[in-house]
C-alpha cells in the first residue's frame, strides 16, 4: 500500500504539473518533498532517516519561498501568487510523517494544536472563512509533520537540514541577483526600491518574508555550530544567509541575526534558560514599550517607511490601530487570513486611509487581532510549556530557538503573525525539542548512550 | 530482537490508517488545486508566465510610484505649502502604480489650484532619471480633496484649473474621487463554499491529523 501510495504520489504530482504548465522552478521545489515523503513511506529505517532529514531541509526551503504553506488557500482564492506545486510539494511529506505513531507530543506542542484548531473553528466567524480555516489547517500540518520528523531524527540532527534548507533559498536569490538572471516565468526576483536600491527577492517572495526565513537560517546555524555533526559546515551556511540577508534590507532579518550573536555571547556566560528567556522577553517588551517614543536613530527604526504609500508611518501610530482591530472582535479575531483584511477595512474608515499598512508590524499584536484572546492565551501556554521544558531539557537547539521565538516571534516587527511562514517551522521545531529525550523514538540515536557493544556481559 | 521489541521500536503502521485517507484527500486537494489553476490559466506556461510578468510589472509600477511621490515630498511645494493650504497627503495605494494626492486647504477651489502645482511636480518629476514614472501611471494621477461635492461649482472651478495645469494629460473623467467612495478590497461573499471548505478542514485536522498527532492514549 506503502508503494502504490509514492507512486500515486509522483504520478499525481507529473500529471498536476502537466496540466498546469507549472515552470521548472517549481517542479524542482517540489521533488525534495516527493522523495522525502517516498523515503518515508519505505519500511527500512535508515531510509526513512533520510527521509526525515530530507525532509526537513525541503519542509523549509518551501515554506521559505512560499510562506502560506502549503497553498491550499488556491482551492478557494486562486492567485497568480499561490502555486498549487505547494500542496504537491508537502503532500507525500505528510502522508509519510504522519505513518503510524507511537509516542505522545510534549505540553508544548499539544498547546500549539489546540491554536491551531481553535483557529480553524474560529474561522467560521471571520469574514474570510474558508481562508482562514485553511490557514489554521496549514498551521497544524507544519506542525505535526515537523514534530513528526524531528522525532525521527532526534533535535540534534534535525537542526543542519533545515539551516541548509533555508540558506540554500538565500544562495539561490543571490545567484540570481549576481548572474543578474531574471527568468521568464518568475519576473520580480529583484526590484529597484525607491532608494535606487536593489533588494533581494526570491521565488516571489517578499524581501521581508525572504529576511525572516534567512535570519532563521543563521540563529539555526549559531546552534548547529555549538552542538551538530560537521559543525564545521555551519560556519559557510551562516555566512551564506547572512549575506543575503543583508542584501535584503530587511530589519527583521538584521534583528535575526543580532539574536544569533546575542545568544553566542549569552551562552559563553552560562546563563540558564529561564534566564536567557526572561532576558530575551524583556528587551522584546522593551521595544514594545519604546513604540511610543520619538529618540533620534529609535525613532527612525521605529518608522515604517515606504511599505506600501511611501508615507512615513510610526508604529506608535500603527500599534493603536491594531489594538481598536483587536477590540473589534476580541473574542475570535478577524481569523489567521484576515489581518489584512482588517487594516483594510480601516482604511476605509471616514474615506481616506489614516494607516496605509497590512500588518501590525508587531507579531504579539498581529496575533491578537488574527486569533483574538483565546489565541493568545493559547500561544502563551504553548511558550510558557517551552520555557518550562528547557530549563529542564537543555540543549543549544532549543536554547537559540527559545531566544529567536521570544525576542523576534513575539515582538518583532515582522510581516504577519507568529504563526506564519518559517516561523512557524522554527516554533514547531522548538516545541518538539522541549520532549527531550523520550524513549520509543524509533531511530533518533541518543548520544548519550553507550554502544551496546562496549557494554560488559551480564 | 524479539518480536515485541521490534514491534516497540518500528511498530507497523495500523491497517486503515487514517493516514492514508489523509495523504489520498491531499493529493485529491493538490489535483483540485491544480485544475483551479488550469482552468483559469488554459494556455499551461505562457499564462503562468504572463500572469507573474503582471504581477513583477505591478511592483515596477509601484516602485516608479514611490519614488515620484518622494521625490514629490522633497520639494518645497510640499513642504512648504502656501497660506490657505493646510495639509498635503501624497501615497500610493496598495499594489497598485497610482499616485493618490490630498489637499486640505480653507477652500476647495484653493485645494485644487494646489493639487494642479503639485502634479506639476510629479510630472516634473517623471521626467528626471531617477524616478522613471511610466505615462500610464501619470494618465491615472488621482486626486482626492476631501469634502469636496463633484457636482458643485467650486469644484467644477477645481476641476478646470486641474485640467489645464495637467497639460498634457486627456482624460479627467473620474479622477475625482469623493470621499467615502473609495475601493475596498472585495470580501469573500460565497456563504455556501465557505461552509464547506470549513467543514472539510475542521473534519480533517480534528478528525483525523490531531488523534494521529496527539498519539494513543496513556
Amino acid at each position: 500500500m506503502s508503494r502504490r501510495l509514492a507512486a500515486a504520489s509522483w504520478v499525481t504530482v507529473a500529471v498536476v504539473a502537466a496540466l498546469d504548465g507549472w515552470p521548472v522552478s517549481a517542479v524542482l521545489v517540489c521533488l525534495p518533498g516527493l522523495v522525502a515523503g517516498s523515503l518515508l513511506l519505505g519500511a527500512d529505517d535508515g531510509r526513512r532517516r533520510i527521509g526525515a532529514l530530507l525532509g526537513l531541509g525541503s519542509l523549509a526551503a518551501v515554506l521559505a519561498v512560499a510562506p502560506s504553506a502549503l497553498g491550499v488557500a488556491a482551492l478557494v482564492d486562486p492567485d497568480p501568487g499561490d502555486w498549487s506545486f505547494r500542496i504537491a510539494a508537502l503532500a507525500p511529506l505528510a502522508l509519510g510523517a504522519l505513518r503510524g505513531t507511537d509516542d505522545a507530543p510534549p505540553p508544548a506542542v499539544r498547546w500549539l494544536i489546540a491554536l491551531a484548531v481553535w483557529a480553524m473553528v474560529a474561522a467560521v466567524a471571520t469574514p474570510l472563512p474558508a481562508q482562514s480555516a485553511l490557514a489554521g489547517f496549514e498551521l497544524l500540518v507544519v506542525v505535526v509533520v515537523t514534530v513528526r520528523l524531528v522525532g525521527f531524527v532526534g533535535i540534534r540532527d534535525a537542526v543542519p537540514p533545515m539551516a541548509i534548507g533555508l540558506a540554500a533559498v538565500g544562495a539561490a536569490a543571490l545567484a540570481v541577483e549576481l548572474l543578474e538572471v531574471e527568468p521568464p516565468a518568475l519576473p520580480g526576483f529583484q526590484e529597484d526600491t525607491a532608494l535606487g536600491l536593489s533588494r533581494l527577492f526570491a521565488l516571489s517572495t517578499e524581501p521581508i518574508q525572504l529576511a525572516e526565513a534567512l535570519g532563521g537560517a543563521v540563529v539555526l546555524a549559531a546552534a548547529w555550530a555549538f552542538d551538530g555533526r560537521w559543525r564545521w559546515l555551519a560556519l559557510p551556511v551562516a555566512g551564506v544567509a547572512g549575506v543575503a540577508v543583508l542584501a535584503t534590507q530587511s530589519r527583521v532579518g538584521v534583528i535575526a541575526v543580532a539574536v544569533a550573536v546575542l545568544w553566542i555571547a549569552l551562552r559563553r556566560r552560562h546563563l540558564t534558560p529561564v534566564a536567557l528567556a526572561a532576558l530575551a522577553a524583556a528587551v522584546g517588551l522593551t521595544v514594545l514599550g519604546l513604540g511610543g517614543v520619538e529618540i533620534g536613530p529609535l525613532d527612525e527604526l521605529l518608522t515604517i517607511r515606504g511599505e506600501t504609500d511611501g508615507a512615513d508611518v510610526r508604529v506608535k501610530e500603527i500599534w493603536p490601530s491594531g489594538v481598536d482591530r483587536f477590540l473589534e472582535r476580541p473574542l475570535q479575531g478577524w481569523g489567521l487570513a484576515g489581518t489584512e483584511e482588517a487594516f483594510q477595512r480601516s482604511m476605509d474608515d471616514g474615506g481616506i486611509r489614516p494607516l496605509p499598512v497590512r500588518n501590525a508590524h508587531n507579531r504579539l499584536l498581529e496575533l491578537a487581532v488574527a486569533t483574538g484572546v483565546v489565541g493568545v492565551v493559547l500561544a502563551a501556554l504553548a511558550l510558557a510549556s517551552m520555557v518550562s521544558s528547557f530549563a529542564r531539557h537543555r540543549n543549544p537547539a532549543a536554547e537559540a530557538l527559545l531566544v529567536y521565538v521570544l525576542l523576534v516571534g513575539l515582538t518583532g516587527p515582522g510581516s504577519g503573525s507568529l504563526f506564519t511562514g518559517v516561523d512557524e517551522l522554527l516554533i514547531a521545531v522548538a516545541a518538539a525539542a522541549t520532549a527531550g529525550p523520550r524513549p520509543g523514538i524509533r531511530t533518533a540515536p541518543d548520544p548519550t548512550s553507550v554502544p551496546r557493544h562496549l557494554l560488559a556481559p551480564g | 530482537m524479539s518480536d515485541t521489541a521490534a514491534a516497540a521500536v518500528d511498530p507497523p503502521a495500523p491497517a486503515g490508517s487514517t493516514a492514508r485517507w489523509l495523504g489520498i484527500a491531499a493529493l485529491l486537494a493538490a489535483v483540485c488545486g491544480a485544475l483551479t489553476f488550469a482552468v483559469r490559466s488554459t494556455d499551461g506556461f505562457d499564462a503562468e508566465a504572463e500572469l507573474l510578468a503582471e504581477s513583477g510589472n505591478r511592483v515596477s509600477e509601484t516602485n516608479r510610484a514611490l519614488a515620484a511621490v518622494e521625490a514629490l515630498r522633497d520639494r518645497p511645494e510640499f513642504t512648504d505649502p502656501p497660506d490657505g493650504v493646510d495639509e498635503i497627503e501624497a501615497g500610493v495605494p496598495f499594489g497598485s502604480g497610482l499616485i493618490e494626492l490630498r489637499v486640505r486647504a480653507d477652500t476647495e477651489a484653493a485645494a485644487g489650484a494646489h493639487a494642479g502645482t503639485l502634479i506639476e511636480v510629479v510630472l516634473a518629476a517623471s521626467r528626471d532619471e531617477e524616478v522613471r514614472i511610466l505615462e500610464s501611471q501619470i494618465a491615472e494621477l488621482e486626486v482626492t480633496l476631501e469634502g469636496l461635492d463633484p457636482a458643485s461649482r467650486e469644484a467644477e472651478r477645481a476641476l478646470g484649473d486641474i485640467e489645464v495645469r495637467r497639460g498634457q494629460l486627456a482624460v479627467l473623467t473620474g479622477l475625482i474621487q469623493p470621499v467615502g467612495e473609495m475601493e475596498v478590497n472585495e470580501v469573500d461573499d460565497q456563504p455556501l463554499r465557505d461552509a464547506v471548505v470549513v467543514a472539510v478542514v475542521v473534519l480533517l485536522g480534528v478528525g483525523v491529523i490531531v488523534p494521529r498527532a496527539l498519539g494513543p492514549e496513556r
